[in-house]
């Protein structure tokens, strides 16, 4: 039942994707409760889910980048080019 | 069309000034390609001028075009499938060799971290450095919340796999965001 923490890496991240199996959920607990690091680990990774999460809804405002106008201006020939 | 305040954005003549550097910025943090993003875009608001029939006012007009955006994206990426190499999917041997400088929990909110202009560099510079399967399977699932079993449909992978992608998307992550911001500071 015990677990290393590569072991304990690897199921923090699948357990934000899937649901672990009862077994998986004691023995990553199990491992948890007794390792510092594999607790410090899990919160940086969820961290990164939530940061990532907010970053995807934000982008339209605040990812770095944008059209040259050249560009825009192909787009918008494009669009007029476009039936109606 | 009613005269709204809305009115002017209903207007496709317009769309490129008023939506279109959001779209651009929309798409290039999901595929990380300035041209292609701007294709995408491209697509996205032609496609919108022939469906704007179907466009009701039930939600902005940025919400629909951001709404086909997304769809292009993941259209894109199901027709230009990613070779997942054999080496992306090896067990990942070092990671927790580095867990003894892990110190603590990161303390700072996402939302005021997505206010900061240098930590998107630095977010941004992270995630070029994934290999692009993983770079797309962690965009679908982190950034836009799409389940397991859809990302899968897209990518044509395994469930193993998948978990196998995302995991080492994470690991590699967390440690460039480690090393370039959190331990910067």
């Amino acid at each position: 039942m015990s677990l290393n923490c590569q072991d304990a890496a690897r199921m923090l991240s699948e357990k934000r994707d899937r649901r672990l199996s009862l077994r998986a959920r004691i023995s990553l607990r199990l491992h948890m409760f007794a390792c510092r690091m594999c607790k410090v680990y899990g919160s940086q990774l969820d961290t990164v889910g939530r940061v990532c999460r907010e970053a995807g809804l934000r982008a339209e405002e605040k990812c770095p980048g944008e059209m040259t106008d050249g560009r825009k201006q192909r787009i918008n020939d494009a669009m007029t080019r476009e039936p109606r | 069309m009613a005269d709204g305040p809305d009115a002017p954005s209903r207007d496709p003549s317009r769309w490129v000034d008023e939506h279109g550097d959001a779209l651009f910025r929309f798409a290039v943090l999901r595929v990380r390609d300035a041209d292609l993003a701007a294709d995408l875009v491209q697509d996205t608001l032609l496609s919108a001028l022939k469906g704007i029939g179907g466009f009701r006012g039930g939600s902005s007009v940025r919400t629909w075009l951001t709404g086909i955006l997304k769809h292009k994206i993941i259209d894109y990426y199901r027709r230009n499938r990613s070779e997942v190499l054999h080496s992306d999917l090896a067990p990942e041997g070092d990671e927790l060799a580095h867990a003894e400088s892990l110190r603590s929990s990161w303390k700072e909110s996402p939302s005021s971290l997505v206010e900061n202009r240098e930590f998107w560099s630095v977010l941004t510079g992270c995630l070029d450095g994934l290999p692009e399967a993983h770079r797309r399977a962690f965009s679908m699932r982190e950034f836009d919340g799409l389940s397991g079993e859809e990302i899968r449909k897209v990518l044509d992978v395994t469930p193993t796999n998948l978990w196998v992608m995302l995991h080492r998307a994470r690991t590699k992550l967390r440690r460039c965001l480690e090393s370039n911001w959190f331990e910067e500071k």
